[in-house]
């Protein structure tokens, strides 16, 4: 039988995962500044 | 109920049936699509059963999107219709033949493989016309008064057709998924192996087609990657990433479920996109949906059939897929 995991982890497990996300859309937000002055010069 | 709470109702209800033609529809011209990596006789025959009790109530989504855009916003269908009548009339005439060839190719054993041919053909014509169509339209439709001020080929350019044939590829893994869920023993190691492949150029066909829509102009860049709204764009590639991710995962595992179901929202996550590069336009920077909409006294006749209607269709389709659930077999609807 397996054991329950203790609620402590979960809760770190999902802080974790809910960091990464947003650690993610702050990356992608800073690629897309990157992205926008490229299109910019492009479509000038 | 307001004008404008009537013509965001219209708006969403027409792109609900847009999005419920793409994921059903998607995966059985998916279906049609694939048939030449499948094998001549049991193989095509059984891909062929899994759709048929579904494929032609999977097309009622298209008239409800195509008519509730003619009925609850005239000015958007009469502008748009004339530009894209050649790959419109090239999508109805592909349906056409496939629809037929579903008869047809049961019927005989010395021409199967013309009917083959059209059940190919036809399907990849239709999904290649679909991805052209939303092209077309992205890139912009010219508009003169209140009527359309281009061409006959306006339609026809790189960036429709990269959309054309990331819409064969996004179909054909839809297809190749579906045939995972409903098929067993050497066509499901097949589908499974055509989804690796097939998935592969749907995010490539992703990429490339994001990519290419935001050099279409500064409106575009603006939408996507101004701060602070980008704080929100930015989710839908990471969204991509992680559906991609999780089907790419679920279809090394072998499991027979997760990929259709990740596939789709796939498809879900990149029409959220194709909302953000539009709204609240229905002809590109020239037309809102506002601008576009019919009366309210037609948009509120014609809701309360909508009301009753649309439950119908869900109940009916619902309960089709629930009767015809599980695996298919060879001999199966046919």
């Amino acid at each position: 039988m397996s054991q329950r995991k203790p609620r402590g982890a979960i809760a770190a497990k999902g802080a974790w995962f809910a960091g990464l996300y947003l650690g993610s859309v702050l990356a992608l937000a800073a690629a897309a500044e990157v992205l926008k002055l490229f299109f910019n010069l492009v479509l000038k | 109920m307001s004008h404008s709470l009537l013509t965001i109702t219209w708006a969403g209800l027409i792109a609900f049936a847009v999005f419920a033609y793409v994921a059903m529809d998607g995966f059985d011209l998916g279906v049609g699509i694939l048939f030449p990596f499948l094998q001549r006789g049991g193989e095509r025959d059984t891909a062929m059963n899994s759709v048929a009790p579904v494929w032609d109530g999977n097309e009622t989504w298209l008239v409800l999107g195509g008519g509730g855009l003619f009925a609850a916003f005239p000015l958007a269908y009469a502008i748009l219709m004339p530009a894209v009548y050649a790959p419109v009339i090239a999508m109805l005439l592909g349906l056409v033949f496939r629809g037929v060839a579903f008869e047809y190719r049961w019927k005989t054993v010395r021409a199967k493989w013309a009917w083959d041919l059209a059940f190919w053909a036809g399907s990849t014509i239709a999904a290649f016309a679909q991805g052209v169509i939303l092209g077309a339209i992205l890139q912009g439709v010219a508009v003169l008064g209140r009527s359309y001020g281009g061409g006959w080929w306006d339609w026809l350019t790189p960036f429709s057709l990269l959309t054309g044939g990331s819409l064969v590829v996004g179909y054909g893994t839809l297809g190749a998924s579906w045939l995972i869920l409903k098929t067993e023993g050497a066509l499901l190691e097949r589908a499974f192996s055509l989804a690796w492949r097939f998935g592969v150029a749907m995010v490539t066909a992703i990429v490339a087609v994001s990519l290419a829509t935001l050099s279409l102009g500064p409106d575009y860049v603006r939408r996507w990657l101004a701060f602070p709204t980008v704080l929100a764009t930015a989710q839908a590639p990471l969204l991509v990433v992680i559906a991609a991710a999780a089907l790419f995962l679920s279809l090394r595992r072998k499991n027979e479920r997760w990929p259709f179901r990740l596939t789709l929202a796939l498809f879900a996550v990149s029409y959220a996109g194709l909302a953000v590069s539009l709204f609240p336009y229905v002809v590109p920077n020239r037309v809102t949906i506002w601008q576009a909409a019919a009366p309210a006294s037609s948009q509120s006749f014609m809701l309360v059939g909508a009301a009753v209607m649309i439950p119908v269709i869900l109940a009916y389709t619902a309960y089709a897929y629930r009767v015809f659930r599980g695996k298919t077999a060879t001999e199966g609807y046919h």
